[in-house]
């Protein structure tokens, strides 16, 4: 890790975002836990809904109907990106550049919150602690937030760190995000912490092995307390 | 827009607005009067990243 960032010029998340927008776009162009978003649109039934690291926005789609949506993502580029996502698929979305850590709304917002692997590209332990109390800040008593990470134990950082690098290829050459990897338990103990009511944590619904703890994703589910 | 406010002490915004098109609003700004900040509006999308993170 040290190595690597002696390797590279120091190169932060949102520059590498904005680099990579236009790729995003095309690939990842359908939200990839559509299922679990989906049950949660039936549940939630409208109101006003914040996306945190929106990106392009493919995961406003099940909510598309009903809900009064909003998109923060720290990558300007990655937002135009989901005004032509928005504009293709036809919703309405309100899209402000913003930091998880410092989200730019008054206490006690939005009725409901979502975030698809974002909260793992947040840099610090102590960050870490922060940007979930300021998600509940945001959020209305008795509100609910679903937000997903990537597990430390998928098979595929097995005997790696916690913090890593990873690559993403355009056009001939790679650029790398920095991606925070949680565990189970250190995910519900800063859920915990920041005051969250943890409703549930579970492996996304396309894993069908039956210990959890391997999962690609973790996927929870919280409350703030009434 | 009331929804928003400043990223830092979380204050109401001030809206100025360059150039709308309709109801849309496609450049301008938003002024926090304590941080005594402003946080442009381009392309219809505000930034309000604390102004450390404005590039």
């Amino acid at each position: 890790m040290l190595q690597f960032s002696k390797l590279r010029p120091m190169t932060t998340n949102r520059e590498v975002f904005d680099q990579i927008a236009e790729s995003w776009y095309r690939v990842r162009h359908w939200p990839r836990l559509r299922e679990e978003l989906e049950v949660l649109a039936q549940k939630w039934q409208g109101g006003k809904l914040l996306n945190v690291g929106c990106a392009h926005g493919p995961d406003f789609l099940p909510f598309k109907q009903g809900f009064e949506l909003w998109g923060v993502d720290s990558s300007p580029a990655m937002l135009k990106q989901a005004l032509r996502y928005s504009a293709k698929f036809q919703f309405q979305v309100k899209l402000v550049v913003a930091d998880a850590l410092s989200l730019p709304f008054p206490n006690d917002s939005f009725d409901w919150a979502i975030s698809v692997a974002a909260y793992h590209h947040i840099k610090g332990k102590d960050e870490r602690e922060r940007v979930f109390m300021e998600l509940k800040r945001v959020l209305k008593p008795g509100g609910e937030a679903f937000l997903t990470v990537w597990n430390y134990r998928q098979p595929r950082f097995w005997l790696k760190s916690k913090d890593q690098e990873v690559p993403w290829r355009l056009r001939g050459k790679t650029v790398y995000r920095y991606y925070h990897l949680f565990s189970y338990g250190e995910l519900k103990k800063l859920l915990t912490k920041a005051g969250l009511e943890i409703i549930t944590m579970s492996a996304e619904k396309s894993y069908h092995f039956p210990i959890k703890n391997f999962s690609h994703n973790i996927c929870a589910l919280v409350k703030k307390r009434r | 827009m009331q929804i928003l406010a400043c990223p830092v002490c979380k204050g109401e915004l001030q809206l100025n607005v360059d150039k709308e098109e309709g109801e849309e609003i496609i450049t301008g700004s938003l002024y926090c009067p304590k941080c005594q900040y402003s946080y442009p509006i381009v392309d219809t999308i505000p930034n309000l990243l604390p102004p450390s993170e404005q590039s």
